[in-house]
């Protein structure tokens, strides 16, 4: 009776253990899928930026504009995926770098409006989770839209834009514009004495990533 | 004295007599390609705004910069900010330029001592209206005059719709600071010979266009003879905040005295770098009556800032006379601008003029004490 009993327990559980066999076996697939698309993950070359060409064009009001610059570009990006191309990684831009052609300028747009003083989450923009929206693979070349996260002024926000990809020797080379509206990350459009600063900017970037060892 | 001799000598004393302007497109360097940003008037010159009198003194004077990292005290204020804050929303500024003149015509040398000008000006903007006046002594041969010059309204809307109806100088091709220079006073667009007209402009970011038209040079309008009916347009387009290119356009009818009369011009202003403006204009005049028969102005101006505050100018220019393109003027400017210290200024420029048809040949020396109080 017990048997008996226990039969559709035992067949039960043989099945059951069948199942969690299954389980197992499902879980252990997944596991080495993971574990291999982690180690081709791992084994994808990063690209590394040591420097690059910051560009912001500003336009004043009452007309005219001047332009913001910096090299102080830096970071590592890696492909997470490569259809669409996401970028793990980030870009980063020393603030207090920017020089826009006149000592006072440079000093109310640090201490003013973009507070760098605060430390992190104001001393540098970080531009991260990156997509290359058109981009297929890492030897993509060609025009693409993009979009990514910056984070500016302890605001993170989403921009996008296009990005001139191209091969040379040294790396590959890419040149993006996008816009940012300043409100949209907590800065007030500058204004001194009667002269402002629109609060549409276009950011140009230019750098060239180099491949860095595989890991 | 020969007649050509005469000639000269009344053609440069009359020149140089003539008030400067102060408009400083050298500093295109600093990325400012629009006049509006440091001046009331569009076609820039005269008063300064509160933006252009702090910029003055914090980044173009030797010795005016304040000494911490915000801007401190009044100097760049009128009168070096001794009323306080009196004068409100109104904008003051007295304009005064003492200066001493020597010219070489080889057989005769003269050295003159003349005021330029004296000026005072106020504006007052409220709700994108702008209000502009200026009296001031400015001497006219050996005849000083005393009036105003220039006076005029303006609005501009947020989007860049511009109007302005007064007496002012109108605009074309590049207001170099140097009245004399080749582009400008054979234009009769001298510091003296303000428009009455209206102007409607519109400004963009990369775009400024500017169309005046009017009954003429202000002096004419009240002289039935001399008065005729005057346009002009300019179109100024930001290739880069440091590359601008300028496209001119002049027309003065005939009147009972003159023929019709104009000129176009195309303008480069280049800064490569942050201490360095290149300038270049170069005009096409014309006149009625005389159909093929044109005469060019071309000018170059090379500005370099050795110093902070001190200017290195080398202004090049040739000026040919009507059909003729053998004949004309030959000149070398030198010239340095010392901005020594808050709204006051030392000029000296030197010219090196060449007759190309007689080779009779012309030197001044002209020094200026600038105060902009």
């Amino acid at each position: 009776m017990a048997e008996a009993a226990n039969e559709p327990a035992s067949r039960a559980g043989g099945r059951g253990a069948a199942a969690l066999g299954t389980a197992r076996a499902a879980v252990i697939a997944v596991g080495v899928i993971a574990s291999a698309a982690a180690i081709e993950a791992a084994a994808a070359a990063s690209w590394r930026v040591a420097q690059g060409d910051v560009r912001i064009a500003v336009p004043l009001r009452p007309g005219g504009a001047f332009e913001a610059r910096t090299t102080s570009l830096a970071g590592t990006l890696a492909l997470a995926s490569a259809q669409p191309v996401v970028l793990s990684g980030e870009l980063t831009v020393e603030l207090a770098t920017i020089d826009t052609g006149i000592a006072l300028r440079n000093r109310h747009l640090r201490e003013n409006y973009l507070e760098v003083s605060k430390g992190p989450g104001f001393d540098k923009a970080v531009l991260a989770e990156i997509r290359l929206g058109e981009a297929n693979g890492e030897g993509f070349e060609g025009r693409s839209g993009f979009s990514g996260t910056l984070r500016l002024h302890g605001v993170s926000r989403s921009v996008t834009g296009s990005a001139e990809i191209r091969r040379e020797a040294t790396g590959v080379r890419v040149a993006a514009t996008f816009p940012i509206t300043l409100t949209d990350f907590g800065i007030e459009p500058p204004q001194y004495m009667g002269v402002g600063v629109a609060n549409k900017l276009m950011v140009k970037v230019v750098f060239v990533a180099t491949r860095e060892a595989a890991r | 004295m020969s007649r050509h001799a005469r000639q000269a000598l009344a053609a440069i004393g009359l020149a140089a007599a003539a008030a400067a302007a102060p408009a400083e497109p050298i500093f295109l360097s600093r990325q400012y390609s629009r006049c509006t940003n440091c001046h009331y008037s569009p076609t820039g010159g005269g008063l300064l705004t509160p933006y252009g009198r702090s910029l003055s003194r914090e980044e173009l004077s030797t010795f005016g910069r304040s000494p911490g990292p915000k801007p401190q005290g009044r100097e760049h204020e009128f009168l070096f900010g001794a009323l306080g804050g009196a004068t409100g929303p109104l904008s003051l500024g007295i304009d005064m330029r003492p200066s001493r003149l020597r010219f070489d015509l080889g057989e005769l040398t003269t050295t003159r001592n003349l005021l330029m000008n004296a000026d005072v000006t106020a504006a007052l903007r409220h709700g994108g209206f702008t209000f502009y006046g200026q009296v001031g002594r400015q001497p006219r041969g050996d005849d000083p005059r005393v009036a105003s010059f220039e006076h005029w309204v303006g609005y501009e809307s947020e989007r860049g719709l511009g109007a302005r109806v007064g007496r002012f100088l109108p605009a074309y091709g590049v207001r170099l600071a140097d009245h004399t220079t080749f582009t400008r006073t054979p234009l009769g667009l001298d510091n003296e010979d303000q428009v009455y007209a209206l102007e409607l402009s519109y400004r963009s970011d990369r775009h400024l266009v500017q169309l005046s038209v009017g009954p003429g040079l202000a002096d004419d309008v009240g002289d039935a003879e001399r008065r005729a009916f005057m346009a002009t347009g300019r179109f100024q387009l930001d290739l880069t905040p440091r590359t601008v290119l300028v496209a001119s356009g002049l027309f003065k009818d005939a009147s009972a005295l003159d023929p019709s009369s104009g000129a176009t011009g195309l303008a480069l202003g280049l800064a490569p770098a942050s201490r360095l403006t290149l300038w270049t204009e170069a005009d096409v005049r014309f006149r009625g009556g005389s159909s093929g028969e044109h005469a060019y102005a071309i000018v170059g101006e090379a500005a370099f800032e050795a110093y902070r505050g001190v200017w290195l100018r080398l202004t090049p220019q040739l000026l040919t006379a009507f059909g003729d393109t053998s004949a004309g003027v030959v000149r070398v400017s030198l010239g340095v601008n010392w901005l020594v210290r808050t709204h006051w200024n030392v000029v000296l420029s030197y010219y090196d003029d060449r007759d190309r048809l007689t080779d009779d040949k012309t030197k001044t020396l002209l020094a200026q004490l600038h105060l902009y109080l």
